[in-house]
């Protein structure tokens, strides 16, 4: 069989634009044609879609503002909890994790909210209020239960670890402690902030913008989901 | 019997969607920026007029646009009730303003009202959904806000009219008002035709839109040969009823004598013209629709991911997840995480370009370019003055008479507009950390606000008169 290479050379190359997310199709030239071009010619469409499937990549959305491209567990561009920080303690793997779903509940909460295209707003404090209140409500039905034994850490409930994390302190010198709630939650925007997934404001807030939605809506929330079902079983 | 028919439930439920506004001037007062004086309900008025306007022509309107439009009405309300204008309470009360439009206090949902409704002879209790406004991202990467369909509808007076009977109302209305020679106002009523166009064309591309994403959601059996069978009659009426109002503005045209009602007739002709390239686009779009669902089916039938609808995030994943014990916690979590923060080019170290980067000579330092002949440069006379001399002197006699710092903002109400302005503002820059020593004795430092002036934007500046001895 053999293929035509100019669909595929150009589906490539768009591919390797789209992966970096700070490139935008108004101020990349090369971008904007190839976008243009997508749009329009159905084999290279179709090689797109191939290409991203054999990379282990998923074409989630091709808009005026570019390819949103999304990645699933197993690929090689996926990266992991522990690539973004080493030697995270399990506390903090908990949390941050706990945190990613976090954000998308407090900006998506309705499943109409994700089908949207407007841009969400989030600031370290409201966040780090919002899951401490809905941790506090799960305190209140786990009342009477007993603590896990201390030997088996890792069988502690989630949301014990949360409310076990104080939301903000201070350092003996008087300075913002590391070990809280609020930093982490910090230190998680930050990240998702560079990603291109969100954009800093004044005063410790964020824009969520709609390429973080597409991910959760497309990939993210239902690979969660089905890791709950199996873990549940 | 009840007496309750279907007009009642539409005006009810136009009722309860200008709730968010009166919550807003309940808050009057209570909130700690608002003073009773500031009118929250007009300056939400004048907002969504700004961003009605912006409608169409640009992705929407920027929070510097939206400041410009209201902070006047703040200054002058300040000056009725004899405060002094404060530029940080003013910005508190518009971040109040632009917030009750997006719903910043319920995390920018669509807003959610209750109402009853006894259309089938007994009380129902029925909830809609609603929203004025959001924020958006535009294709060049900045984040504007974007006036939605119930903030539109609510800003032109016609909150239970449907979409296709408002534009068919529109074009009415500026019939009626064209043959009574009420010009002015046809022009505005054409305007607003114009935005019911837009707000058709979204109607039918949102559509399109959900069935290149997913077929599955859109009901294709139905609901779409519906929709464009009635848009297709809506379009071809309204191109009819566009040709003939374009041909009587034009046949006025020829006969008006006054500029103002020529004026006016040629904005109700842009407006009409609008529309009508507006409306053809649209036809042609709708043609297409079929062939773009036969294409998606082909594409869609072998998507790779099953796409089912998300429960509600918190109570149906995020709970969950906290409920499972750390260990499987993690596991789920991860998985989001994982997909959550997107693809990224894994980082590989290639050993030979590191080789061969260890292997290179350090690069000697050699002289840029060649020896330059100074005999060459000639002086030159010095360039003819931007300002006028007196334009000059009056702005510095301004800048060396300070006794206390004040800030640009303030200079600038007091100088004229134009050439005044403009060296002011010069100056000012000129002296802002200067790297050589400034011609007047005045230091100036950014304050961390925003520069709000007829004719010029950016950050305010206070200028310090300088203390002799200081240097």
């Amino acid at each position: 069989m053999s293929i035509d290479p100019t669909p595929v050379h150009d589906a490539a190359r768009l591919i390797a634009l789209a992966l970096v997310p700070s490139n935008r199709p108004l101020a990349n030239a090369e971008y904007g044609q190839l976008l243009a071009r997508v749009r329009t010619d159905p084999a290279m469409e179709a090689a797109l879609h191939e290409i991203a499937v054999g990379l282990g990549l998923r074409v989630l959305e091709v808009a005026e503002g570019g390819v949103i491209l999304g990645t699933t567990a197993d690929s090689p561009f996926a990266m992991k909890t522990a690539d973004w920080k080493d030697g995270l303690s399990g506390d903090e793997r908990v949390l941050t994790g706990l945190v990613h779903v976090g954000l998308a509940a407090y900006v998506y909460p309705r499943p109409e909210e994700l089908e949207r295209v407007d841009v969400k707003a989030v600031s370290v404090a409201d966040l780090d209020g919002f899951l401490r209140d809905a941790c506090r409500r799960l305190q209140e039905l786990a009342a009477g239960e007993t603590d896990p034994p201390a030997e088996h850490a890792d069988l502690e409930h989630a949301w014990r670890v949360y409310l076990r994390w104080p939301a903000v302190g201070e350092t003996a010198g008087g300075g913002r402690a590391r070990k809280t709630m609020q930093a982490l939650v910090r230190q998680t925007l930050e990240h998702l902030a560079d990603l291109g997934m969100l954009r800093r404001q004044a005063d410790e807030t964020y824009q969520v913008l709609h390429r973080f939605r597409v991910q959760v809506r497309e990939l993210a929330g239902h690979q969660a989901l089905d890791q709950l079902r199996a873990v549940a079983c | 019997m009840t007496h309750w028919h279907d007009a009642l439930t539409r005006r009810l439920r136009a009722l309860v969607k200008t709730a968010p506004f009166h919550a807003l001037r309940a808050a009057e007062g209570r909130r700690a920026a608002t003073l009773p004086h500031d009118d929250a309900l007009a300056l939400a008025m004048r907002a969504l007029e700004v961003l009605v306007d912006a409608l169409g022509l640009r992705p929407g309107a920027s929070r510097a646009e939206l400041e410009c439009a209201l902070v006047p009405l703040l200054e002058s309300g300040d000056r009725a009730a004899g405060v002094p204008p404060d530029r940080e309470r003013h910005r508190a009360v518009i971040l109040s303003v632009v917030g009750m439009l997006l719903n910043d206090a319920d995390r920018r949902q669509a807003y959610r009202a209750e109402y009853v409704d006894f259309s089938d002879g007994r009380a129902e209790r029925r909830v809609i959904d609603f929203t004025l406004a959001s924020e958006v991202e535009a294709v060049d990467g900045s984040v504007v806000i974007r006036v939605e369909k119930d903030g539109i509808n609510l800003f032109l007076r016609s909150l239970d009219v449907d979409l296709e009977d408002a534009q068919a109302a529109a074009e009415a209305v500026i019939r009626s008002q064209m043959e009574r020679g009420r010009l002015d106002m046809a022009a505005r009523s054409a305007r607003e035709a114009q935005v019911r166009s837009i707000q058709y064309a979204e109607k039918v591309d949102d559509v399109l839109k959900r069935t290149r994403r997913d077929i599955g959601r859109v009901d294709w059996r139905s609901e779409v040969p519906h929709l464009v069978k009635e848009a297709r009659a809506h379009l071809e009426g309204r191109l009819a009823a566009e040709r003939e109002l374009l041909g009587t503005v034009e046949e006025q045209l020829l006969v008006v004598e006054e500029p103002a009602q020529a004026a006016a007739l040629a904005r109700i002709r842009e407006a009409l013209d609008d529309c009508r390239s507006r409306h053809l686009q649209l036809h042609g779009r709708l043609m297409a629709t079929f062939d773009v669902f036969r294409a998606e089916q082909e594409r869609q039938r072998f998507a790779p991911v099953a796409l089912v609808r998300l429960p509600p995030l918190e109570e149906g994943l995020w709970v969950p997840a906290a409920r499972l014990v750390a260990r499987d916690a993690v596991t789920v979590t991860d998985a989001f995480v994982a997909s959550a923060r997107g693809p990224s080019a894994p980082a590989v170290l290639d050993l030979g370009v590191l080789w061969d980067q260890l292997l290179v000579p350090p690069r000697e330092r050699t002289r840029v370019g060649r020896a330059v002949d100074e005999d060459a440069l000639v002086a030159m006379s010095p360039p003819p003055p931007a300002f006028p001399p007196e334009v000059c002197e009056a702005v510095d006699r301004l800048l060396v008479s300070l006794e206390e710092p004040r800030p640009l903002s303030a200079l600038l109400s007091i100088v004229a507009r134009g050439s005044e302005a403009d060296f002011l503002v010069l100056r000012a820059l000129q002296h802002f950390a200067p790297d050589v020593h400034p011609p007047l004795a005045i230091r100036v430092a950014t304050t961390g606000e925003r520069l709000v002036a007829p004719e010029h934007t950016g950050d305010d500046l206070t200028l310090h008169p300088e203390v002799p001895d200081e240097h």
